[in-house]
């Protein structure tokens, strides 16, 4: 009896695991993301008052991963067909963001500002994504 | 100076409830999603706080009889050691998010690899706990919570709409707000309510005013210490929601890390600022990991009858010594595996609910009972609050899982 109802929960948390992401699934990720891109800039405009180098390199290590493991967790979702769209641009507009958190937290003084630029503008698109699948 | 040193029992006990590495993030979250929406259910547990730990320290002043020794001989082996067990869980999952929080900290400070500063962190509170006695102990650590007022004058400095915040303390729904805000909304009034009364810190307090030495005579002192205390927890808090609704709302960010929260701190008074917050929580993290450690030894030992206290030397009571270091080695061991502290501790926050009412029930039955209390038991002011408090937690205990699932762990 017992193995038979661990069966059944097991099949039925694969199938759960397997279903397509809806809207609110998806929008974790990408809101995760989205605050991710503005703590960056945030992290980016502090660094350029060129204090506290080593909190700013050891924190934006922190950002880095907490990016890399956001865009996992996104590339790892399998939406429905009408939401892949709105997922591969999330990922596209999110690629450049753990390369520029490495590279303050590889002590670079400031991002180049056409980079830090390029970083808020993704992050308020991922913004208007995020509300999007809210709606 | 003595008495008033015993305040600083109060303050660690809130600072570590209230300002854990969860509840950092718990608080400014809940103002950067609903402003001042949260405000009133901050109110409410504190109060719900104050009320419990207050009859956990009488009794503990009157009866010299901690919570789990309670609970064992009012609920019975069964259900007492259920709610032992849970209460371990939880407790070593509060901890451990201390103890990666400490080192999170020590790596902004120094930049060292995490898990070399885990290993330091274990070191750290082994040698704190095992060397200072307890009044030293809460007196560092609630002294250098006190840093955390950073972020009170922070909240001031952001000089919010003071009418929206008073407004925030009538229990009321965001504006606006449409099905699934209101669940969210709901979750986020759950689990903070459920963070503010966290079980362990009355198990903590109540041992912590028997390992004090406190006589009924103390009984007034409990509660001064009690008000100050959480009062104090309760105002920084709400300085947290502040800073979430004014800081990091109209930055768009979400704050999941300790060095987030510190980067608001330095935005507002630079270099200052910065350090003073990472301090702040540094003390406050580290409180919290020193009393779930602490609570979950006194539990065990408490349930089984076995000697404990700081104050005995660790071959008088060799197995309360080994458990609390057994908790700090696992704790060291669950973070070790590269687990998100600030997750864990966010879900140990939501299952602690469920352990609520066991714990807080037996301490509402002695309190309250004249045969064993004497001239101390309850007057009808505390048996109403702690009866409206019990049939509170035990509908957020229905309603915390549910609200789990449904709003994906609140993240949506």
């Amino acid at each position: 009896m017992f193995a038979a109802i661990l069966l059944v929960v097991g099949i039925g948390g694969a199938l759960w695991f397997q279903r397509p992401a809806h809207e609110d699934e998806l929008a974790i990720p990408i809101g995760e993301l989205r605050s991710q891109g503005f703590e960056l800039k945030l992290l980016n405009d502090y660094a350029g008052r060129g204090r506290d180098r080593r909190f700013v390199t050891a924190h934006a290590r922190h950002l880095a991963q907490s990016i890399a493991r956001a865009r996992d967790e996104l590339t790892s979702l399998q939406p429905t067909p009408q939401l892949a769209a709105t997922r591969a641009a999330a990922l596209q507009r999110s690629a450049p963001w753990a390369d520029a958190a490495a590279q303050l937290g590889a002590g670079d003084a400031q991002l180049a500002p056409a980079s830090a630029a390029q970083i808020v503008a993704a992050a308020e698109q991922l913004q208007a994504l995020e509300d999007a699948l809210k709606r | 100076m003595g008495k008033l040193a015993e305040v600083f029992l109060g303050i660690l006990t809130a600072m570590g409830g209230f300002v854990e590495i969860g509840e950092l993030t718990f608080t400014l979250n809940g103002g950067r999603r609903f402003e001042y929406a949260l405000l009133w259910v901050v109110l409410l547990g504190t109060v719900g706080i104050m009320v419990y730990c207050e009859m956990a320290g009488r009794i503990a002043a009157v009866k010299h009889q901690a919570v789990f020794s309670l609970i064992r001989e009012r609920d019975g082996f069964s259900a007492g050691l259920l709610t032992l067990v849970a209460a371990s869980i939880v407790n070593l999952l509060t901890c451990a998010a201390e103890v990666g929080g400490v080192a999170l900290l020590w790596q902004l400070l120094s930049g060292w690899p995490y898990r070399g500063l885990l290993l330091a962190a274990l070191f750290f509170f082994v040698i704190v706990v095992w060397s200072t006695p307890f009044k030293w102990i809460e007196r560092i650590f609630g002294l250098g919570g006190l840093l955390m007022i950073v972020f009170i004058v922070a909240a001031v400095g952001l000089d919010p709409d003071w009418r929206s915040v008073g407004t925030g303390f009538v229990p009321s729904l965001p504006q606006g707000a449409g099905g699934r805000d209101t669940l969210m909304y709901a979750f986020y009034g759950v689990a903070l309510l459920s963070s503010i009364m966290l079980p362990y810190e009355t198990y903590f307090y109540a041992s912590g005013g028997i390992e004090d030495r406190w006589k009924p005579a103390d009984v007034t002192l409990n509660r001064v210490v009690v008000i100050i205390g959480f009062t104090l927890g309760a105002t920084l808090a709400a300085a947290l929601v502040v800073v979430g609704a004014e800081f990091f709302k109209p930055h768009s960010i979400d704050p999941a890390l300790p060095g987030t929260a510190a980067l608001a701190a330095g935005d507002m008074f630079a270099s200052v600022g910065l350090y003073v917050a990472l301090l702040g929580m540094f003390f406050a993290f580290a409180g919290a990991a020193i009393e779930t450690a602490l609570s979950a030894a006194y539990n065990l030992a408490q349930f089984a009858g076995w000697p404990w206290g700081l104050d005995k030397r660790p071959r008088e009571a060799p197995r309360f010594a080994l458990a609390w270091i057994v908790v700090f080695v696992l704790a060291t061991g669950v973070v070790m595996t590269g687990i998100d502290p600030v997750s864990v501790v966010e879900y140990s926050i939501v299952f602690s609910v469920v352990v609520l009412p066991l714990s807080y029930f037996p301490v509402l039955a002695v309190a309250r009972d004249r045969g064993i209390m004497g001239p101390y038991a309850n007057g009808p002011m505390a048996n109403v609050l702690g009866w409206f408090y019990l049939a509170l937690i035990t509908v957020a205990a229905l309603a915390a899982i549910p609200l789990f699932v449904a709003t994906h762990a609140g993240q949506g």
